[in-house]
């Protein structure tokens, strides 16, 4: 590799001032050379590597809003936008998170013994950071403050309607990360993260895209309506199969999971995308 | 060579060699940034800072592992050799940004605490697709970091070169458990063609230079048929450059005999700062001059000079009709031996 003469002629010594000169030249090629290549890479990565979500979270951006909170299966805001042309009320359900990786349910319950009352189908003001896309709303709890009974805004309570049975497959996710917080907030990447904010308390989902790309998101809960965050902690973050009936509820859908202990993971053969939810019978 | 600890004893080139480096590190975030916030508006600030960290990190030990073939394939890479700590140290305190933001990120604020989360929170032990890659770069970080705070020449004196060298060694286990890191866990989501293409173009760089170099040191190792007890043929005299030497690998001897001033001597060939290949040195000012750092020995009892305390074993060289032979027994580290003349025996040639 090289020519021993010329090799005698110059020896690096690294604690000498100065290098010999044809090796500092050699030396000074490398060095443009690996600067090049560290650009490319840093290029590359970024080109070829996935886009993210449009997802918002507006982190410091305080949002205050008034409704009615329902604190089961997870605590929800419903909140009237009054009528649509149709005559029929406007109703929006925020899901409510805690900070970090918390559901809501324990500083609610700190906000009820504070004021002595069950706050469930109460009238409340949440300040909070809101957390949004494709449709769904979620605020992490910033303060929650009870609404004065004399002046409660009128709203529709939290029900449920629509009712089907299906097998629905998808990724379950936490709404926390995946809505807005984290990019990506799903996949293999985020798994773990997933699994500590769903045993944290933040409400599963089930995200199923159609073939076409369409995602559809349920919060899972178990045949009883109660939530059942570690029972599926095992399939975080995998794609699994659930069987149930499936609710509507404002603006998101409920799976009652039939039987959590039959939870079936998605071959690994089959493509993630493709997977739709299918043989709803109404 | 410094007889003493310093933190670090600065002169030019490891002043143009630090620049170079921050100058390189410098240029990759401002591309990774500036590209992802033109091509990828949305991305986070936390995505951001781990991505590139990422990148950068697993780049710089890349080029780390091939520094050392490299060098010892072609003597002109010794200038990326001879600061070659300072881009380990400066590429661990990259990795322990990613791992510091990528724990927080996905493991702080829960319910457990963020390292038991680490271990704990993917259960999938038993799957490959699914297997906590976490866990992978966790220890590999552990490696790393131990690698960087044991760099200086403080640990290599109080450890012993052996030591020392072993504990470095570990990088190759690191590097193993990064590309597992990296194949189980952000492949598994980007799945780009291009991306898996560059680490596999990467691993395969890596990997044949060390085979190269690895080849190079096992071709130098003696045949049992030019044994003549209990010296050994290494070759002719004229095979050997003035002021360079042959190195011969004997069972576990790895010997340079040197050519200087018509005569020979033949020293361990490994340095005692770093292991270095001492035979792939040059004798200047009438010391062995290690390719690697500079240290020096006196070729005719393998001592430094004063006030430098590093010894080395010495061996017996005779010259037969034009061939060198040398008796692979040692004697102790700094033994002074005869050195064996030359012009006689040319002469009688």
């Amino acid at each position: 590799m090289e020519n021993p003469e010329k090799a005698n002629e110059e020896f690096y010594i690294g604690w000498q001032p100065m290098s010999p000169v044809a090796q500092m030249r050699f030396t000074r090629k490398i060095s443009l050379l690996i600067l090049v290549c560290v650009l490319f890479i840093a290029s590359a990565f970024v080109y070829f590597q996935k886009g993210f979500s449009s997802s918002q979270f507006e982190y410091g951006d305080v949002t205050t809003i008034s409704g009615m909170l329902t604190m089961t299966p997870f605590p929800m805001l419903s909140v009237n936008h009054g009528m649509d042309m149709d005559g029929q009320a406007v109703i929006q359900q925020i899901v409510l998170v805690g900070a970090g990786k918390h559901g809501a349910e324990a500083y609610i319950q700190q906000v009820e013994k504070k004021y002595g009352g069950q706050l469930d189908f109460s009238n409340v003001t949440i300040s909070g950071f809101l957390i949004y896309h494709d449709g769904h709303t979620l605020m992490e709890v910033k303060e929650l403050v009870p609404a004065n009974p004399d002046k409660a805004p009128s709203t529709i309570p939290f029900t449920m309607s629509g009712e089907a049975y299906g097998s629905i497959s998808g990724e379950i996710a936490d709404p926390k990360c995946f809505f807005g917080v984290m990019k990506p907030g799903f996949g293999k990447p985020h798994l773990s993260c997933a699994a500590r904010c769903i045993a944290g308390g933040i409400p599963p989902v089930l995200k199923s895209s159609t073939a076409s790309g369409e995602a559809h998101y349920y919060i899972i809960v178990d045949h009883d309506g109660n939530p059942c965050n570690y029972s599926i902690l095992p399939f975080v973050g995998d794609r699994v199969f659930l069987h149930g009936r499936i609710k509507t509820s404002g603006d998101w859908q409920f799976i009652f999971v039939d039987d959590l202990d039959k939870i079936v993971r998605v071959p690994d053969e089959m493509a993630y995308e493709g997977i739709t939810c299918n043989t709803i019978q109404h | 060579m410094g007889h003493q600890y310093q933190v670090v004893s600065w002169n030019r080139q490891k002043r143009i060699y630090d620049g170079v480096v921050l100058t390189g590190i410098l240029l990759f975030f401002g591309a990774f940034t500036l590209l992802q916030l033109k091509l990828h508006p949305e991305i986070t600030f936390e995505t951001l800072i781990i991505r590139a960290t990422a990148v950068l990190a697993f780049l710089m030990l890349h080029i780390i592992l091939c520094i050392g073939p490299l060098a010892r394939l072609d003597k002109r890479f010794l200038p990326l050799l001879y600061n070659r700590r300072h881009l380990g140290v400066i590429m661990s305190l990259i990795a322990l940004t990613h791992g510091v933001f990528s724990i927080y990120q996905f493991h702080a604020l829960g319910n457990v605490n963020p390292i038991l989360s680490v271990f704990i929170s993917n259960p999938n032990y038993n799957s490959i697709g699914l297997f906590p890659f976490q866990i992978l770069g966790f220890f590999a970080l552990i490696i790393i970091l131990i690698m960087a705070s044991t760099s200086h020449d403080f640990w290599l004196h109080n450890l012993s070169p052996k030591v020392w060298k072993s504990l470095h060694m570990m990088v190759y286990l690191a590097y193993f458990l990064l590309v597992g890191h990296v194949i189980l866990g952000v492949l598994q989501m980007e799945q780009s063609p291009y991306l898996i293409g560059l680490l596999a173009l990467g691993a395969g760089i890596v990997t044949s230079l060390q085979w190269s170099a690895g080849s190079k040191k096992r071709n130098q190792e003696i045949g049992k048929e030019q044994v003549q007890d209990p010296f050994v043929k290494v070759c002719r005299v004229d095979d050997i450059a003035e002021n360079r030497a042959k190195t011969v690998l004997i069972g576990k001897e790895n010997i340079a005999v040197f050519k200087y001033d018509q005569k020979l001597s033949a020293v361990n060939n490994l340095c005692r700062h770093q292991n270095g290949p001492l035979g792939e040195g040059k004798i200047l000012d009438g010391c062995i001059t290690c390719p690697w750092h500079g240290y020096q020995y006196l070729p005719h009892n393998g001592q430094s000079p004063p006030p430098f305390t590093e010894k080395v074993e010495t061996y017996d060289v005779k010259l037969i009709d034009g061939w060198v032979y040398v008796n692979p027994t040692p004697y102790a580290e700094g033994t002074p031996v005869e050195p064996c003349p030359i012009h006689s025996i040319i002469a009688r040639n």
